[in-house]
C-alpha cells in the first residue's frame, strides 16, 4: 500500500505527464490543423485569455481601449502569428467595420513571405470602389471574378478574358484596363511590343542604386548582355550575398549568385572595392524581360548595363551617392523617404516641391497633369517609390503593368474596363463586414515559431487623419497542412 | 526576532501538510523545468497555455512554505 507521499507524487508525476503529452500534441498538432484567433472586444488577455496573435505593433498604429476593437489608424501594422510548427495553408477572416474613404480605398491582410527583401504576400479584404461600384456601369462576375464595363461589349467575363488573352484590341485609348488582384500571367502586356523600338541599343542606369530593385527591359534579338558591379557597405553583422534573376513572365531565363566572399570586415563600415558580374546568354527569344537584383539594403548596385534600348526601374529607385538625380517617372505621384539626415533636401516632382525635413518619414508628392514627371534631387540617398516605373530618358521608359485600381487609380474617365479578383464582404449586424482570404503558407517565412501578419490600408497615416481608420474585431487564422497520417505516408511509401 | 521564533512555534504542521507542501515545491519545479524546455525547443508554446508569472509565483510561494514549515 502507498504511503500519502507516495500517492501525491503519483498524482503530480501523472498531471506532469498529461501536460507532456499534451504538448506534443499541439506540437505535432496531429490532425494537420492549428487555429489561432483574437478576439479584440474580450478583456483579460494579460492574466489567462491568451492569444497565439501577438500583440499590434507599431504601437503608436493602433489605439485600443480594456475593451472593444482594435483601432487601425495608420498603415501598415502587424502581428506576430505562433504555430508550433509550419503549415502548408491559411486561412484568415477578419471581423471589421471600415472607415476608409476613395483616397484610402484599399484594406489588405498577407504574411511576410521574404524576410531579406521584405516582401509580404497581400490578398484583398476591402476595396472601397469594388464594394460600392460603379455607376452606370455593367458588371459581369464569374465565381470571384469581375469584370466591370463601361460599354457592354462582352456577354460574359470568359468572353472579355478570351479576347484579352488573345490580344484584342479592347478600346480604342491606350491602357483602358485597370487591374485588381488579377493573376495576369496568361494575359499580354498593357503595350503593344511591337510598337517598341526594334533596334539594337545599350542603356545603362546612370545612379548606384541600394538594396533590392527590379527593372524591365526589352531584347530584340536572342542575345543577352548583362553587367554591373556590386559593393558591400559592410553595416550589417550577416554576410551580404545577392543575386540578380532575369524572368520571362514568370519563368526564371538565367540568374547569377553573386556570393559575400569580399575581404572586408562585416560591421566594420568599410566600403568594399567593386565586385564585377556579367550574364550573357544567346539563346533568349526577343520579348519584355524582368531583372530583379536581390540583395539587402547593406550592398550597392553601380554601372548597371544591358544590351536594351530600354531600361526602367520598377515602382522603385534608392539612389546611393552624393551626385545629383534626375529621373523620369510616368507615375503622377511619388512617395520619398529619406534615411540618412545629411540628404534632407528640397525635392522638385513635376511642377510640384516637397521639402523633406525628416528622416524615416514617408512623404506624398503629387502632380498636375498626369504624364510623365521628371523628378529632381540635389543628391542621392533618397528612397523614391510609386506604382509606375522610373528611367533617366523618356526614351529608356518601358511600364507594361496594367494600371491597378488603387488609391492612385485613374479616374474612371481614362478607364473603359476593370476587372478584379474579388470576394465581396460578408456583412454581419451592426454594420460589421467579414472577409476570409486564403494563403499558401508553405513558403511563408516564419521565425521562431511564427509568421508575419500584416495588416494594410495604404494612405492611412496618423498626420493627416483624412484617411479614415478601420475598426478591427476579431481575427480568426485557421492554418491547414499534412496530417500525422499524411506524414507517415510520406516516409513509409 | 524572538516574535519570529514564537510565531513558528505557534503552527506545529502536520505530517501531510509538510508532505503537500514539499510535492507541492516539487512540482511546481517540474512544471517551471518542462516550460523551460519547451521554450528552447519551441519558442512561444508553453505560454500561450501556461501564465509564466503565475506558475512563477505559485513556485516562489511553495519554495517560502517549505522553508518554513518543511526544512525546520
Amino acid at each position: 500500500m502507498p504511503n500519502f507521499q507516495q500517492k501525491i507524487r503519483r498524482i503530480w508525476i501523472t498531471f506532469i505527464g498529461v501536460i507532456f503529452v499534451f504538448f506534443i500534441f499541439k506540437l505535432v498538432s496531429p490532425f494537420g490543423t492549428w487555429t489561432c484567433s483574437r478576439n479584440f472586444n474580450e478583456t483579460g488577455r494579460n492574466f489567462l485569455n491568451r492569444s497565439c496573435l501577438g500583440e499590434p505593433s507599431p504601437g503608436e498604429r493602433v489605439a485600443k481601449g480594456s475593451a472593444g476593437p482594435l483601432l487601425i489608424l495608420a498603415d501598415p501594422v502587424y502581428l506576430s502569428v505562433f504555430t508550433p510548427r509550419a503549415f502548408s495553408r491559411a486561412e484568415v477572416t477578419i471581423t471589421y467595420r471600415p472607415y476608409l474613404s476613395s483616397s484610402t480605398p484599399i484594406f489588405e491582410a498577407g504574411f511576410l513571405a521574404d524576410q531579406k527583401l521584405w516582401r509580404y504576400r497581400l490578398q484583398p479584404i476591402y476595396n472601397y470602389w469594388l464594394e460600392n461600384g460603379f455607376q452606370d456601369w455593367t458588371e459581369l462576375s464569374d465565381r470571384s471574378l469581375h469584370l466591370y464595363s463601361r460599354n457592354n461589349r462582352f456577354a460574359s467575363v470568359a468572353d472579355f478574358l478570351f479576347a484579352w488573352r488573345r490580344g484584342d484590341e479592347l478600346c480604342e485609348g491606350n491602357n483602358c484596363l485597370a487591374v485588381y488582384n488579377v493573376d495576369l500571367k496568361d494575359f499580354p502586356p498593357a503595350i503593344d511590343l511591337s510598337e517598341l523600338s526594334q533596334k539594337a541599343g545599350s542603356s545603362e542606369f546612370p545612379y548606384k542604386i541600394r538594396g533590392a530593385h527590379q527593372f524591365y527591359f526589352y531584347l530584340n534579338g536572342n542575345n543577352l548582355e548583362l553587367s554591373g558591379q556590386v559593393f558591400d557597405r559592410n553595416e550589417n553583422l550577416e554576410k551580404d550575398d545577392a543575386e540578380i534573376l532575369i524572368f520571362s513572365g514568370q519563368s526564371v531565363v538565367a540568374s547569377v549568385k553573386i556570393k559575400d566572399e569580399r575581404p572586408e570586415k562585416e560591421l566594420s563600415g568599410d566600403y568594399s572595392g567593386a565586385q564585377a558580374f556579367k550574364v550573357s546568354r544567346s539563346d533568349l527569344k526577343a520579348g519584355l524581360y524582368r531583372l530583379e537584383f536581390r540583395a539587402g539594403d547593406d550592398l550597392s548596385l553601380d554601372n548597371l548595363r544591358v544590351n536594351s534600348a530600354y531600361l526602367s526601374a520598377i515602382n522603385k529607385v534608392w539612389t546611393d551617392g552624393n551626385g545629383a538625380v534626375e529621373l523620369l517617372t510616368d507615375a503622377s505621384y511619388l512617395q520619398v523617404k529619406a534615411i540618412d539626415p545629411a540628404v534632407l533636401q528640397d525635392l522638385k516632382f513635376g511642377n510640384s516641391t516637397l521639402k523633406l525635413g525628416e528622416i524615416y518619414k514617408q512623404y506624398e508628392i503629387k502632380s498636375r497633369p498626369s504624364g510623365l514627371q521628371k523628378i529632381e534631387a540635389a543628391s542621392g540617398g533618397l528612397v523614391l517609390e510609386n506604382n509606375g516605373v522610373f528611367a533617366a530618358t523618356a526614351s529608356k521608359l518601358l511600364n507594361p503593368d496594367y494600371r491597378r485600381l488603387d488609391r492612385f487609380a485613374p479616374s474612371l474617365e481614362q478607364l473603359d474596363y476593370v476587372i478584379a479578383d474579388y470576394q465581396a464582404a460578408e456583412h454581419l449586424a451592426d454594420d460589421w463586414l467579414q472577409t476570409t482570404v486564403s494563403f499558401t503558407a508553405s513558403d511563408l517565412y516564419r521565425e521562431d515559431g511564427r509568421y508575419s501578419l500584416i495588416l494594410s490600408a495604404p494612405g492611412l497615416k496618423l498626420d493627416s487623419g483624412a484617411g479614415g481608420l478601420l475598426e478591427i474585431k476579431e481575427i480568426k487564422i485557421r492554418f491547414s497542412g499534412k496530417n500525422l497520417w499524411d506524414k507517415v505516408k510520406e516516409i513509409i511509401f | 526576532m524572538a516574535d519570529g521564533v514564537l510565531k513558528k512555534r505557534d503552527f506545529v504542521p502536520g505530517k501531510k501538510f509538510r508532505v503537500i507542501i514539499s510535492e507541492a515545491f516539487y512540482f511546481f519545479s517540474a512544471l517551471l523545468a518542462l516550460g523551460a524546455c519547451l521554450e528552447i525547443f519551441v519558442p512561444g508554446l508553453f505560454g500561450l497555455y501556461f501564465n509564466e508569472a503565475i506558475l512563477a509565483a505559485c513556485w516562489l510561494m511553495s519554495l517560502v512554505l517549505l522553508l518554513l514549515y518543511v526544512r525546520q
